[in-house]
């Protein structure tokens, strides 16, 4: 599938950055026509992305009104629900030959133009799942005009930006797109001394260590600082240090100048044993693969310990700086390793859901799992809108990987359109009991005209308290509705979902065929409620 | 790696060509698929690899190899 690149300059120089997309060029000037005219390539069916990379300088200058281009570009967006159109905003340089005057500029400053247009984008893109803004100020501010644009080449070959202008929207574009596909790391697993403070408290001791509101100190604090907002997107902290936990703790509970607290950690190992082992048990506490983790320590040797011994986390390398410790976290770290575009409710609430579970899984310890199945009071809600929840019920289809009956992935706009088909049914599945709000854990997609289930999933994290039941019991009473006599489900290995793979035969289905790759098809007669019982263990 | 084989590894790549196919004596004749834009992509990623800017004026006349190694040294 390509994506076609429509801009008002010269764009080609991204294909060099950007090598891992098929992308294909409009001629530069004709992105209106490719908007407007439904014969030309931006319609076309093998076109499955529209990248728009409109120099905002240019647009001022022709005297473009935003409204009007945004309007064009919406409406494209709602002609192709199925297609992704990214669109960069349009910056525009707030110096002109009339210098300090410029600000009195009657038909409107240049600022303002630009203010105008991204409001506009913003709004229209809020209200459309397969719209996505990327702000170019992003690039513009860290690198500048005069690093961002090539004049040499702009006159020599309509070449607007340089080479590093290009990579840097490379690299946007690349996390965005990530960041659409919910490709974000869960897990931020933090070193103490060195990296959360300065100095070692081991040897220098509660008074010794540095975390201050100037100088070395300040470093840290503002890292922590820009960790907390890191985790009110729904990032889980986690703690590896090789400490006395009685000295870290009289660190996090009496030192003025720390900004995390113990409770903002979703898992906590601080003792000297070996961080591999410290990784291995967080992910295993917190119910997530290895996969998951990112990796924050200032010693080089337990940075390579980590890569040597479990490949699968993330660890990236600390800067060389002291002092570009914040930003580098921020561009590095945040960016690359938990790139978020919309952040859902589920993402907001994480956090605390994560304590909930440590007090759920005490308890289950406690008392045993049948009488703490039974002392949960679980409500499953169905009955929710699809059409108001499409961005997390797309991120449950990427995300869940153990119980996936069919391990089909979609994005928010297929989902949404899916929602607003009648030959469809999105059943979502949310999930509530004594320890507090668990959101929506489940997904269900059937297509009626054949009454087949095309996708069950449901979060491992409650998996076992009836929530794929209720799912499969709401997709069959639709099929039933829809006027099928029997249910088709299947099962498709992915290599990760071998926890669903009895699901169906446990739920009265008998196989139909097994097909290549090892998808096995079920049928169920919905006559009489035949496996009702089997249904409800 | 010196100057000389990093910019012969950097017109290779952009030219989708291998390493050994250029040399100091290639020319934008020469080598295929030199046109004007693989032109104007091999000076810009010149200039990020090297740090050095090509001007305008003299990005035309560069139209070999070692034209542009020349440039770079007297840039340099």
């Amino acid at each position: 599938m390509k994506t076609l690149v429509l801009g008002n300059t010269n764009l080609a120089p991204l294909r060099d950055v950007m090598r891992e997309l098929d992308l294909e060029f409009g001629d530069y000037g004709d992105y209106r026509l490719q908007l407007h005219d439904r014969g030309a390539r931006a319609h076309a069916s093998d076109v499955e992305r529209l990248l728009l990379i409109l120099d905002g300088d240019l647009l001022f200058a022709e005297g473009q009104d935003p409204a009007e281009l945004v309007g064009e570009i919406a409406a494209f967006a709602d002609a192709h629900p199925t297609k992704q159109v990214l669109v960069t905003t349009w910056s525009v340089d707030p110096a002109s030959p009339r210098s300090y005057a410029e600000i009195w500029a009657e038909e409107g400053s240049p600022l303002e133009w630009q203010a105008r247009g991204r409001a506009e984008l913003v709004e229209a893109a809020r209200q459309r799942a397969n719209l996505l803004v990327l702000d170019m100020d992003l690039v513009v501010s860290a690198l500048g005009r005069e690093r961002l644009l090539a004049p040499n080449f702009w006159y020599l070959g309509r070449i607007r930006y340089s080479q590093i202008g290009f990579e840097r929207i490379g690299s946007h574009l690349r996390q965005l797109l990530r960041a659409a596909r919910y490709e974000s790391r869960k897990v931020l697993v933090l070193d103490l001394d060195g990296t959360l403070w300065g100095g070692t408290l081991g040897e220098e001791g509660f008074g010794g260590i540095r975390l201050s509101e100037d100088g070395e100190g300040r470093v840290y604090r503002d890292l922590q600082q820009a960790i907390l907002s890191l985790r009110q997107t729904g990032v889980l902290l986690a703690l590896s240090s090789k400490n006395d936990r009685e000295a870290v703790e009289e660190v996090f509970e009496k030192h003025p100048m720390m900004r995390l607290r113990l409770e903002d950690f979703a898992a906590l190992r601080v003792d000297w044993r070996e961080k591999d082992e410290h990784l291995r048990e967080i992910a295993a506490e917190l119910g997530l693969g290895l996969d998951s983790l990112v990796f924050l320590d200032d010693s080089p040797r337990e940075r390579a310990w980590i890569e040597a011994r479990l490949p699968e986390v993330a660890v990236p390398p600390f800067p060389e700086r002291l002092e570009e410790l914040p930003h580098w976290f921020r561009d590095q770290v945040a960016m690359g390793h938990f790139p978020r575009y919309r952040l859902t409710s589920e993402d907001r609430m994480r956090p605390k859901r994560y304590a909930a579970r440590r007090s759920r899984l005490r308890e289950e310890a406690l008392l045993g799992r049948e009488s703490f199945l039974q002392s949960l009071e679980i409500r499953i809600d169905t009955d929710l809108d699809p059409s108001r929840h499409v961005e997390r019920a797309a991120q449950l289809t990427q995300r869940t990987n153990q119980f996936n009956l069919t391990a089909r992935r979609y994005s928010a706009e297929e989902i949404s359109l899916r929602a607003r088909d009648p030959g469809w049914k999105v059943i979502l599945a949310r999930y509530e009991d004594r320890f507090g709000a668990e959101g929506i854990v489940g997904v269900a997609l059937v297509d009626l005209r054949s009454g087949e289930i095309d996708s069950l999933l449901a979060s491992c994290r409650v998996l076992g308290r009836g929530v794929e039941q209720a799912l499969l019991g709401r997709a069959e009473d639709s099929v039933r509705e829809a006027g099928h006599q029997r249910c088709v489900a299947s099962f498709r290995p992915s290599g990760r979902n071998q926890r669903a793979r009895e699901f169906l035969p446990s739920a009265g289905y008998r196989v139909l065929e097994t097909r290549a790759g090892g998808e096995i098809r079920y049928e169920r007669s919905l006559g009489q409620g035949v496996a009702e019982e089997s249904r409800h263990p | 790696m010196n100057q000389q084989a990093r910019l012969i590894e950097l017109v290779a790549s952009a030219l989708d060509l291998p390493v050994s196919s250029v040399s100091l004596d290639s020319t934008v004749d020469s080598l295929e698929g030199w046109d004007s834009l693989a032109h104007l992509r091999i000076l810009m990623q010149v200039e990020r690899a090297f740090g050095v800017r090509v001007d305008m004026e003299a990005a035309a006349e560069l139209a070999s190899v070692r034209e542009i190694l020349d440039y770079l040294r007297a840039a340099g």
